[in-house]
């Protein structure tokens, strides 16, 4: 099934997505160190990562990747072995010119390819479940958001 | 460089998205300001955030002209 958003044009997206977001983080380097790195760590080390197309996503790219595509974007992270520090896995990063109008928003969930059991026993993580893999949030479409409140009871309009 | 034109669709779509139903699984456990929204199958490559746009947009999502002249 997935085939079918597998073509070369979406193949160059992401790679289009990726270059646009490690420019973003080279050219204003100084922001992204001066607001992030005491939360997250080092900069160069992180860019470095970036760089390295099998990567797994960092904050820093969150952040950049709001301003590449000049849109907000949530992170959505699930209460799971959830600490204090983690906060900032379920925020709002925003474009860092806010002078232009923005593209609305993007929202990543973080998740797992494997079932919360599997995923807190794989090999070094200490039985402490984490994020593998994170995917797009979307809202439902209309007519389904409808059916679902006429369900669940809520008074739809009435026509005449 | 010009800014990246990219159109994000605002709401599912069956024709062009595929539900990720283990994220949907974890999506109980997040926020309950997030648990009606629908997660998308992307590519679990270890590259996943720029995947979470290619899944989401369409093919008129992204300007044309960018695309011929990304050479990487």
């Amino acid at each position: 099934m997935l085939e079918r958003h597998v073509n070369a044009e979406f193949i160059k997206l992401d790679y289009l997505i990726s270059v646009r977001t490690i420019i973003e983080l080279v050219k204003n380097r100084m922001h992204y160190i001066a607001q992030y790195t005491n939360l997250i760590g080092p900069f160069d080390e992180a860019l470095r990562r970036t760089c390295n197309n099998n990567s797994f996503s960092e904050l820093y790219e969150l952040a950049a990747l709001a301003s590449a595509l000049r849109c907000e974007v949530q992170s959505v992270y699930p209460y799971i072995d959830y600490r204090a520090e983690m906060k900032i896995m379920n925020a709002v990063y925003k474009p860092m010119d806010t002078s232009v109008p923005n593209n609305g928003r993007l929202i990543i969930f973080w998740t797992s390819t494997k079932d919360e059991i599997i995923t807190k026993s794989r090999p070094g993580s200490g039985g402490i479940w984490s994020p593998n893999h994170c995917v797009p949030l979307i809202q439902q479409c209309r007519s389904h958001r409808t059916a679902s409140n006429e369900r669940a009871g809520v008074t739809p309009e009435v026509e005449d | 460089m010009p800014p990246l034109q990219l159109f994000l669709p605002i709401e599912f779509d069956e024709r062009k998205h595929l539900i990720d139903s283990m994220a949907q699984q974890y999506l109980k456990q997040a926020s309950k300001s997030v648990q009606h929204l629908i997660p998308l199958r992307s590519l679990a490559d270890g590259n996943c955030l720029f995947k979470t746009v290619v899944s989401l947009v369409t093919d008129s999502g992204v300007s044309a002209v960018e695309l011929r002249g990304l050479s990487i």
